[in-house]
């Protein structure tokens, strides 16, 4: 048995695998076309990439499946891409860049909570008008995560991964509504975590800003021009600020309530 | 005499975002983010002024001493020649 997702017009993915783990991950990735043949319809704006790339992904243990749609996804993508979470609030897209590890899921899940409407835990990935295209990929959240955002077991696709690094995998539209649209971005948040008490926001010049998306660049190396003039458009349009927190459902608070 | 100052011919692409220029060099394939004095500096840099001369016209502008916007100025303009944004030419008149 086999399924397709369609990502961004540029790849196809074939899913294999058990009936049962087939439809989680169908489910896992609802927000892409499933069943569709890539290049027909999708994200807007140029495409560089090979829009008949197609790969083949194993989901008998779905959490390592998920993880290699999520790098063949990223790999492909035609626009320029960076690490970073991303929500929508009533006066447009936050975007959180940061690195692998400090906790961009589970903010955007707390924020997604909060009332945010979610584009990405994992991508934020630009227009040539610096918008935010949705990148609605499946959230993995750890036991402490889910404990910290009230959330129960029942409410994931269950935990999977290897002992020591076991994860929940949460559908993003458990957590509220799912952005469909390319969103221009009003705010950047460079999050800093630790132990501050009270969760705070800072400005910041946007220069801040925009060394902090170069650094964090997914595929700038392919396009350094149209990466560069990309995270141009999108810093001049926002406003750029330090996030101190320590719990991540108070800084969803504190985001929704300053920035909404 | 002394050298003028002019951007190299590399295909620079330059971005400016509150007075500050952020620049990527194709040869170098590297991208350079500026502060505002160094983008004045990188600005002035068309070929018909030297550092000295740069440093009268901002020295005026900011209001400031010439002795320390002289040495700021060669700063700059060490780091805009060593990341390949900017070349010396010519002589100044």
């Amino acid at each position: 048995m086999t399924r397709r997702i369609a990502f961004f017009r540029s790849l196809t993915v074939v899913l294999g695998g058990s009936p049962s783990s087939i439809d989680h991950a169908s489910r896992l990735w609802g927000h892409f076309r499933i069943g569709v043949a890539a290049g027909k319809r999708g994200a807007p704006g140029p495409l560089t990439a090979d829009e008949s790339a197609e790969v083949a992904v194993d989901v008998t243990d779905l959490a390592a499946g998920c993880a290699e749609i999520n790098r063949a996804a990223v790999a492909a993508c035609p626009f320029p891409a960076v690490h970073a979470a991303v929500v929508q609030l009533p006066g447009g897209a936050v975007v959180i860049p940061a690195v692998s590890g400090a906790g961009k899921s589970t903010l955007a899940a707390a924020l997604c909570r909060a009332g945010a409407g979610y584009v990405s835990d994992e991508a934020f990935v630009m227009d040539d008008h610096g918008r935010a295209i949705p990148y609605p990929k499946p959230l993995a959240l750890s036991d402490w995560s889910l404990r910290a955002l009230m959330m129960r077991p029942e409410q994931t696709h269950g935990e999977h991964g290897p002992p020591g690094a076991r994860e929940f995998l949460v559908a993003p539209d458990a957590l509220g509504d799912v952005t469909a649209a390319p969103t221009a971005v009003a705010h950047i948040v460079l999050p800093r975590r630790g132990t501050v008490g009270v969760a705070r926001l800072s400005e910041l010049p946007r220069r801040e800003g925009l060394s902090t998306i170069v650094a964090l660049g997914f595929n700038h190396y392919r396009e350094p021009r149209r990466f560069l003039l990309s995270a141009a458009a999108t810093v001049s349009a926002a406003r750029v600020w330090r996030l101190h927190y320590d719990h991540p459902v108070d800084a969803a608070e504190l985001l929704t309530r300053d920035l909404g | 005499m002394t050298e003028t100052l002019r951007r190299t011919e590399a295909d620079l692409t330059t971005v400016e975002i509150d007075g500050e220029v952020s620049a990527y060099n194709p040869v170098t394939d590297r991208v350079v983010m500026l502060n505002g004095t160094a983008s004045d500096v990188f600005a002035l840099c068309d070929g018909t002024l030297d550092v000295e001369g740069i440093a009268e016209l901002l020295a005026g502008a900011y209001g400031a001493d010439l002795g320390e916007v002289r040495a700021g100025v060669g700063q700059a303009v060490a780091l805009l020649i060593l990341e390949g944004l900017v070349e010396r030419t010519g002589v100044a008149q």
